[in-house]
């Protein structure tokens, strides 16, 4: 048997004074009667204090000493080490903060802490359950309520640090709710130092052990890196000293993967340091910092930072003149218009034009590029035949549902006369009058086009608000763009990507090749435990490319010394090594404690 | 106890209706002279039996006036068939008979008082035993009513400092201070551990016709006692600590009443008479009511 609180044998002392109720002779009012011939025969046993000065035997006197070193004993909290057994539910709360990652405690401390929880889910008697509770920004339950030990150990094994700070309260918030009513359940948090856990938030009905693994962790790392584009690359690095002493390293700078600089950094103790590059080359999308330094940590020595890239479309506008539609593109954002006469059109034109826009014009053959064909003369293309002219009479209808159409109010629009369009099998209406086909869209291949069978001389379009919705609502979907609302973003942090209209897919490349995929529609990007640069692709594939870093940059504490095991909660406060795979046999006692006041209840009132 | 006891605080009234009392004796008794009551040893003749000479205190009514007329001497004519019984009474005055309020010494010497008054009236003659450990004083017989005052101070006196323990034993010595028979009253509490068996079947071996007279306070008839006590004997000085309970007095009633019991069952197989009076009981219902109705006094 295993004392886990020894110190509370020191409470046997209170022994000491019930032996000195039965030592001392207590001070009792005198009272002189004729003869104490009757009494004797009728007080016996039933004296609370034996009215002696010495120490007599007495039942009382050794029974409510056995119910003192009972409860003595299971304030001591023993427990049988006979079998590594553990017979209460266990929650296990792993602390994912970044400054578990550190090397202090081989391999890590993160590691650590798993191989301890293994240890507990290895040591679980029958009956007896385990949840593991992944404590980071957002806690979530890894494995709630199991016995089966490859479950457990595959929870335990998924968790990863993160960067995000630790979120004690919520995480003990969902332990509360996992203890099971009536059963006795045992928190241990493993986190570190770092973490400056020592009490708990809120109050849980169960104990409460932290485990706190690893010492004081040297630590020299990138707390950030901002970039900047346009005619020169910018970057800032700013190195910080976690650390208990000063601390100096090289600062390696890398654009594009190529080697641009190299600095010295020293930085004292908690201090921080900031290195600025302000004549990187223009174009450059990728930069990477290092620190060669090898000290506690490793995963803040490195930060990438993704440069942000114009997004531009380029548009190729063949017109003899059309007002509305130059102006319309013209305005559109990001778009760098390019007008070229129908006579002087070739296809080598249309080489770098992210859409070409035909006004008025059928060409020959559709470009390489996405087509936007407006109010186009009769004639056949790529199987698509425009016929005569035709009067409008009837009300335009628009599909709402069209990415094409999306927000465009076509109600108050007038149209005098459009084309008859024979349209291919892969383009659809989006807007018809009648049976004319208004505006039709269509993908052949990786090539889009669409097609606007009346020219806006004819109509009032222009005139209308939807008109420059509609020309947005084209030139995305002909050209789409990737947009990522956060380029950087923390280790382990959610990414949201709003890709164009129209894709099905997205795929994310992680820095170490594995892809994700993400459908419709298009939830936060959250696989992003890797440090590094994630690479987006659309499918179908937009205009460019898109990327964005991922870097392990957290707000985090210098170690602070003190015990490694603190218990809270039910109990009182002591430290002390849990040990997991032990019997408490505390119960026993208290059960023994009950039954001594019994038969000492009886042998002072009934017997 | 100290003072003296008011033994003369009897109402008149109740001291005219003792000289109507008489103590009863279930048999012949064997006395030093002729009285009012049957002699055992002159069998049952009513026939004159002798004269004797006048003492002080004798009842005038028995002098023989055709003697004095003759020989100027006062005899007193002795009859065969009554003879005068003498009435030892054994008070026990040791220290557990201060107790009580009013405390048992004073119940036991106005009892003494009374039947002494009674057995003096009666012309008996009254000796007086005091008793704790031994028989520490003695009144020798006394007769005549004249004798009822030394009687009475002797009682105060013996009565006023109760002292010492209970030794039943001492009473085998009443044997042989009145061997040759008489009338035993033994007036005590009983509350010993001393064999108050032997002490009594002593005085019946002596010829006694014994006569016990239990005398307990209210409060070791009815304890109230509550709350944590040091009980202490007066006698031993042995103590005890208790807690009033309940129960506790519950279990000392019942052993009180298996101690009374035990008594009376002795006198009712010995015929020696029994009565337990309380010391807050009035005496004039004790003497003229409980002792007649237990056959003691008629």
């Amino acid at each position: 048997m295993t004392l886990l609180a020894p110190a509370a044998l020191l409470l046997a002392v209170v022994a000491v004074p019930i032996v000195l109720l039965y030592v001392l002779r207590l001070r009792r009012p005198e009272r002189t009667i004729s003869s104490t011939l009757l009494w004797p025969h009728v007080v016996g046993d039933m004296q609370a204090n034996a009215p002696w000065q010495r120490l007599r035997p007495s039942i009382l006197l050794i029974l409510q000493v056995l119910v003192v070193l009972g409860l003595v004993l299971a304030l001591a909290q023993p427990v049988l080490s006979r079998r590594a057994v553990v017979t209460k539910d266990v929650i296990v709360i792993l602390d994912q903060s970044f400054s578990m990652r550190a090397r202090d405690a081989a391999p890590t401390r993160f590691a650590t802490a798993q191989a301890r929880a293994r240890a507990i889910a290895a040591g679980l008697s029958s009956g007896s359950v385990m949840s593991v509770i992944g404590m980071s920004s957002q806690p979530h339950l890894a494995v709630a309520e199991s016995s089966d030990q490859s479950a457990i150990d595959h929870a335990i094994d998924v968790l990863a640090p993160e960067s995000a700070a630790p979120n004690t309260l919520a995480a003990l918030s969902l332990a509360a709710s996992l203890a099971r009513e009536g059963e006795r359940t045992e928190a241990i948090i493993f986190t570190d130092h770092s973490s400056g856990i020592k009490a708990l938030p809120l109050s849980v009905p169960f104990t409460v052990t932290i485990e706190r693994i690893g010492g004081v962790r040297r630590d020299l790392g990138i707390a950030s890196i901002d970039v900047s584009g346009g005619k020169k690359t910018s970057a800032v690095v700013r190195v910080h000293n976690y650390g208990p002493a000063p601390a100096t390293s090289d600062l390696d700078l890398f654009a594009d993967g190529q080697l641009a600089d190299v600095r010295t950094v020293s930085v004292p103790p908690g201090g921080e340091q900031a290195e600025i590059w302000d004549s990187l080359p223009a174009g450059v999308r990728v930069i990477r910092a290092h620190l060669a330094l090898r000290d506690s940590m490793t995963a803040d020595k490195t930060a990438w930072a993704v440069v942000p890239a114009s997004q531009q479309r380029r548009v190729l506008l063949v017109t003899r003149g059309g007002y509305f539609l130059q102006t319309a593109l013209s305005l559109q954002p990001g778009v760098v218009l390019q007008t070229v006469d129908p006579a002087s059109y070739s296809l080598s034109k249309t080489r770098g034009a992210d859409v070409v826009v035909f006004d008025g014009v059928l060409p020959h053959r559709l470009p390489g590029a996405p087509a936007l064909l407006v109010g186009p003369p009769s004639g056949r293309v790529d199987g698509i035949r425009v016929g005569a002219e035709r009067r409008i009479n009837s009300v335009i209808l628009a599909s709402q549902s069209d990415p094409v159409m999306r927000y465009v109010d076509l109600s108050d629009v007038h149209v005098a006369r459009a084309r008859s369009v024979s349209l291919p099998i892969w383009m659809h209406v989006a807007a018809r009058a009648g049976t004319l086909s208004l505006v039709a869209a269509g993908q052949l291949g990786d090539e889009r086009l669409a097609l606007i069978s009346f020219p806006m001389s004819d109509s009032d379009w222009p005139l209308r608000v939807s008109f420059p919705i509609a020309m947005r609502n084209l030139l995305e979907y002909l050209a789409p763009s990737t947009v990522v609302t956060t380029p950087a973003v923390n280790t382990g942090s959610p990414v949201e990507i709003v890709p164009p209209s129209g894709t099905r897919t997205l795929q994310i490349v992680a820095p170490d090749g594995s892809t994700s995929t993400l459908r419709p529609p298009f939830p936060p990007f959250t696989v992003t435990q890797l440090a590094g640069v994630y690479r987006v692709e659309t499918e179908p594939p937009s205009a460019s490319g898109v990327l964005f870093a991922a870097n392990n940059f957290s707000r985090q504490s210098p170690d602070a010394p003190g015990p490694d095991t603190i218990q809270v909660g039910r109990r009182s406060a002591g430290i002390g090594r849990v040990v997991p795979a032990s019997v408490p046999i505390e119960w026993a006692f208290c059960a023994l404690v009950v039954a001594l006041l019994s038969v000492e209840w009886w042998v002072a009132f009934k017997r | 106890m100290t003072g003296t006891i008011p033994l003369w605080d009897f109402d008149p009234q109740f001291l005219r209706k003792l000289e109507h009392v008489a103590l009863v004796s279930r048999h012949p008794v064997a006395g030093p002279s002729t009285g009012p009551r049957r002699s055992t040893r002159h069998g049952s003749s009513a026939e004159f039996a002798d004269f004797r000479e006048y003492a002080p205190g004798d009842d005038l009514r028995r002098v023989d006036w055709n003697a004095y007329a003759r020989l100027d001497r006062l005899f007193l004519r002795l009859f065969t068939a009554e003879e005068i019984a003498t009435l030892t009474i054994f008070l026990d005055h040791s220290g557990s008979m201060a107790f009580g309020d009013p405390s048992k010494a004073l119940m036991a010497a106005r009892l003494a008082a009374a039947f002494s008054y009674v057995a003096l009236f009666g012309h008996d003659h009254v000796a007086v035993a005091g008793w704790s450990d031994a028989i520490r004083e003695y009144l020798p017989p006394q007769t005549g009513t004249q004798s009822v005052p030394r009687v009475w101070r002797f009682i105060a006196r013996l009565m006023a400092t109760p002292a010492g323990r209970t030794e039943f034993s001492s009473l085998r010595m009443g044997g042989p201070l009145r061997r040759g028979g008489g009338l035993a009253l033994v007036i005590s509490d009983f509350l010993s551990d001393s064999d108050w068996r032997a002490g009594i079947l002593a005085l019946r071996a002596g010829g006694q016709e014994v006569t016990v007279v239990q005398v307990l306070a209210p409060d070791e008839l009815r304890p109230d006692l509550a709350g944590d006590w040091e009980l202490r004997d007066v006698e031993t000085d042995a103590s005890i600590e208790v807690t009033g309970t309940s129960r506790l007095l519950r279990e000392y009633g019942e052993r009180l009443g298996r101690h009374l019991d035990a008594l009376r069952e002795f006198c009712r197989a010995h015929r020696v008479g029994y009565v337990l009076v309380s010391s807050d009981e009035r005496l004039e219902d004790t003497l003229l009511q409980r002792l007649q109705s237990a056959g003691i006094v008629t």
